[in-house]
């Protein structure tokens, strides 16, 4: 059904999302097996359904909701864990205020400089994944991919006031899960008076 | 060592946003976006949707402004977009070569 021509033009358009996908697919799966797994399943059915896709509108967004369709079906169903619901958010600013605010950028610190010397790498994906999955996926969507709020909604299916919420929600149990991370090791809060 | 950031011994050395704001700003936002305390908790509560490049130019412009006349804010909101940057850096991940092969063997087999 398919030729050599199309092919090429799926490979040529879609292979460079590859990373993408795969990244989402990590914190989604938690396991590298199975997010090659997924990653495979999600770029073959996109390749059968190819001629589906409107040419000119948002590739990596047309993947990224088969990807999300996939894992619903293919992970999700599978673990029958019920959705957890329940987020351990904190207030607005919340990491900023207890790393310094003004104070610590005043003292010339840039905060990628002030977050690399208090997070590990694994601890930042651990935050991730510690959010509730209905968190987690638009808080990756919007920080990491760069989607827009209407796309967020379109991949996933839900309304944009809800995509914003959970958005709003997600960044600030994600800072507050940073901070317990940072806390285990002996962060201090630098507003605590002396 | 002792710039004006300085915070004095009978302040507390934490910055609030939403306490200190409202006393110490009032004269730098005359000319910039009104009445300043009340302005930086709205700055505050538009954050992320300015931030995602979700707002009309003209909210945008509020912000903007705004935030060119207060540093507090300037600093929060750069905070918020530089931790971003940081978190999705970290959760980049780089593909296995396996997986591109797997990928392309997939397709080319349905073909």
């Amino acid at each position: 059904v398919t030729n050599v021509a199309e092919q090429a033009s799926f490979e040529a358009q879609a292979m460079e999302f590859l990373p993408s996908l795969y990244s989402a697919a990590l914190r989604m799966t938690h396991n590298p097996a199975d997010a090659e797994d997924l990653v495979q399943e999600t770029m073959l059915k996109a390749y059968r359904g190819f001629g589906g896709f409107e040419a000119g509108t948002n590739l990596k967004a047309w993947l990224f909701r088969i990807l999300t369709n996939t894992y619903i079906n293919l992970y999700r169903a599978k673990k029958r864990r019920p959705e957890q619901s329940e987020l351990d958010e904190g207030e607005d600013l919340y990491l900023y205020r207890r790393l310094g605010g003004l104070e610590a950028v005043a003292a010339s610190r840039s905060t990628e400089d002030i977050v690399l010397e208090h997070f590990t790498e694994s601890e930042v994906k651990d935050a991730v994944d510690a959010l509730p999955e209905a968190f987690r996926m638009p808080v990756l969507l919007a920080d990491v991919e760069g989607f827009h709020y209407k796309e967020i909604a379109e991949i996933l299916d839900i309304p944009i006031g809800t995509v914003m919420s959970r958005l709003h929600r997600g960044r600030k149990a994600l800072q507050k899960a940073l901070w317990e991370f940072g806390r285990a090791h002996g962060l201090v809060e630098s507003s605590t008076p002396p | 060592m002792s710039g004006p950031s300085q915070a004095s011994p009978d302040e507390p050395s934490g910055w609030r946003f939403d306490e200190v704001e409202v006393a110490s700003h009032t004269t730098v936002s005359a000319d910039a976006a009104g009445s300043a305390g009340d302005d930086c908790v709205a700055m505050v509560a538009k954050l992320y949707e300015f931030l995602d490049g979700e707002l009309t130019e003209q909210r945008r412009y509020l912000i903007q402004a705004h935030l060119e006349g207060c540093p507090s804010c300037f600093s929060a909101f750069d905070f918020e977009l530089e931790l971003r940057l940081v978190v999705a850096d970290r959760v980049k991940a780089d593909v296995p070569v396996s997986l591109v092969e797997r990928v392309r063997r997939a397709i080319s087999e349905d073909s």
